[in-house]
């Protein structure tokens, strides 16, 4: 007969070996690669000049919105390419939850894009963005909050830095984005692609809790 | 009171019980994703898959996409096996706490 101690550590096992199955990455390491890119391409100089032609008023902020659809598209792709292996839904429970815990802090930020100019705008997407990483804390792996924690400090930082105003460096919001969106992202990608690769070795899922 | 002799031998031992939880998760897991979480030898993983299988435990679905792959889904009857061990053990828990 089994005692009671170790009943107990079978249902620890079954417990945490559920959590992790269930864990739920919302930005994958290719997405960040992705991400970072993107970044990197509309904060050049010549996509610069030509948005500068072409939306003289809001180059800044289309420039940064195509940045997001393409990131959204390669996502989206990727998160199908693995449902399908999986032979998973494409929405799966997972992915609900993620959009759930995203919705709030995600259209909070694009309501102030609208509504700000560059300046700011550079500080509060850093700011809502890294919020709506930390808003799924309790399905993300480790990795996730550390790049959530990132965006969340770095966008407290610099809003403090523009509303400094005279008194503070000039800050470029492109600069800043790239920094940010661009830099972090990268960082995310090189941190958790080699055990993806390690993974993908042997033909199996990446290990969900990096 | 109940009797502890209804405990599963077949799920109570950790490789299977493994292969058994995360099996509750998905709809189906393939052999490598299998693998790759539990960290078993493809050896382990073979023997405890069959038992399994054998006990009606586990469905066994064989298909080529790119590449030939296995992949392993839960039964009704391992479903509800895997339920009733749960209970068995949270009552043994409790009973231990009495």
């Amino acid at each position: 007969m089994p005692t009671a101690a170790e009943a107990e550590e079978h249902l620890r096992v079954i417990r945490s070996l559920m959590e992790k199955a269930t864990i739920y990455r919302a930005v994958s390491a290719p997405t960040a690669l992705a991400a970072g890119l993107a970044a990197v391409i509309v904060a050049s100089t010549p996509v610069q000049r030509l948005f500068d032609q072409w939306f003289p008023m809001n180059s800044f902020h289309f420039r940064w919105l195509i940045a997001l659809a393409v990131t959204m598209a390669i996502n989206g792709l990727l998160i199908y390419r693995e449902a399908r292996r999986r032979g998973d839904p494409l929405v799966s429970p997972g992915m609900r939850a993620a959009f759930q815990a995203l919705l709030p802090p995600m259209l909070s930020g694009g309501v102030f894009f609208c509504l700000f100019g560059p300046k700011l705008v550079s500080a509060l997407l850093a700011i809502f963005y890294g919020l709506a990483l930390l808003a799924t804390a309790h399905f993300a792996p480790r990795s996730m909050m550390w790049l959530g924690w990132s965006f969340l400090v770095a966008g407290l930082g610099i809003f403090t830095l523009s509303a400094l105003d005279d008194l503070g460096p000039k800050l470029n919001p492109d600069v800043i984005m790239v920094a940010t969106f661009g830099g972090f992202h990268f960082i995310y990608a090189a941190a958790t692609w080699p055990r993806r690769v390690a993974a993908a070795a042997l033909g199996a899922t990446p290990r969900p809790d990096v | 009171m109940f009797d502890f002799d209804k405990l599963d031998k077949i799920i109570h031992e950790k490789g299977r019980l493994g292969i058994m939880t995360l099996l509750v998760t998905r709809p189906s897991w393939s052999f490598q994703d299998l693998k790759a979480e539990l960290e078993l030898s493809d050896g382990n993983l073979i023997t405890h898959l069959r038992t399994l299988h054998e006990h009606g435990y586990v469905a066994v679905t064989k298909e080529v996409r790119d590449r030939p792959q296995t992949s392993y889904s839960l039964t009704d009857k391992g479903r509800q096996s895997f339920q009733d061990y749960l209970t068995i053990l949270e009552q043994i828990v409790k009973a231990g706490r009495q």
